[in-house]
């Protein structure tokens, strides 16, 4: 038997629907970075990633066994569109979600955010990495969202497109804006590439 | 649709190999000829290459709990 590094994706997925555990592990192996990526930069928060990421392969999981996968040759944006819903069903979850208030107005999470970033600005030195995913949270979330999908997620922007509901040209225009306004970001905060 | 933003979202599209090969000649054609085309493809390289600094990846545990999961959600096939 060939080592499964040397199998394709859609074979894999054949061989872990017939009970090769192994080819699950490499699944996740070759996705994980840029599905993992892409949900972490949607939802902004490293732990709630996490626990997507985890329900998003459950779901794959379910959904391959249950014989209903005919994304041929292309698991990776499959996986990720997945991983993006799941995100995507959070963040509207969250809107409608009362926020909670101090004395001034302020919401009180954001003080748990803040005192996240603190913490993380002594462990991390900010790198060229950090600030660009930074500045990739910065973007307004229709940007985001399409940057995301189109660089992480493998997705063509027809694709985009259909799944956000909006034109070729509006998703294409998303991502200028997306790019354009990183790019001014960039320039702002002095961060080279 | 404005002139120019047309041009920019198809030196998008090309940065992700979306064009078609006549629409790839002619925007490639036009990145050799017209500075501005060439400077606005520049900058659009380098910040797609600036996005390529970006991976996160899951951790471990989180690996090992799908693949818990899997392991005791697996029915053996019978032949």
């Amino acid at each position: 038997m060939k080592n499964v590094q040397q199998i394709s994706d859609q074979e894999l997925v054949h061989l872990y629907i017939k009970g090769n555990e192994a080819c699950l592990a490499q699944l996740i192996k070759r996705h994980q970075r840029s599905m993992f990526t892409a949900i972490y930069l949607l939802v902004k928060n490293r732990a709630l990633a996490e626990d997507i990421f985890q329900d998003a392969f459950i779901k794959i999981i379910h959904t391959l066994r249950a014989g209903n996968y005919n994304e041929e040759g292309k698991f990776g944006p499959w996986a990720i569109r997945i991983g993006r819903n799941l995100a995507i069903d959070h963040i509207r979850k969250q809107k409608r979600n009362v926020v909670i208030t101090d004395s001034e107005g302020n919401d009180i999470l954001s003080y748990i955010q803040i005192a996240e970033d603190s913490r993380e600005d002594k462990l991390i030195q900010y790198q060229t990495e950090q600030s660009i995913k930074e500045l990739v949270k910065l973007l307004p979330e229709e940007q985001r969202e399409v940057l995301i999908m189109r660089h992480w997620g493998d997705m063509s922007f027809k694709e985009i497109a259909d799944q956000t509901g909006v034109s070729i040209n509006t998703a294409l225009g998303r991502m200028r804006y997306a790019l354009n306004n990183l790019r001014k970001m960039m320039d702002k905060q002095g961060v080279k590439v | 649709m404005p002139e120019k933003s047309t041009k920019s979202n198809k030196l998008i599209a090309l940065m992700y190999n979306e064009l078609t090969a006549p629409e790839k000649a002619d925007l490639m054609s036009a990145i050799q000829t017209d500075d501005e085309v060439k400077q606005e493809w520049l900058t659009i390289s380098e910040t797609v290459q600036a996005l390529n600094e970006i991976s996160e990846k899951p951790s471990q545990s989180t690996i090992d709990l799908i693949m818990e999961y899997s392991a005791k959600t697996h029915e053996p096939q019978h032949a």
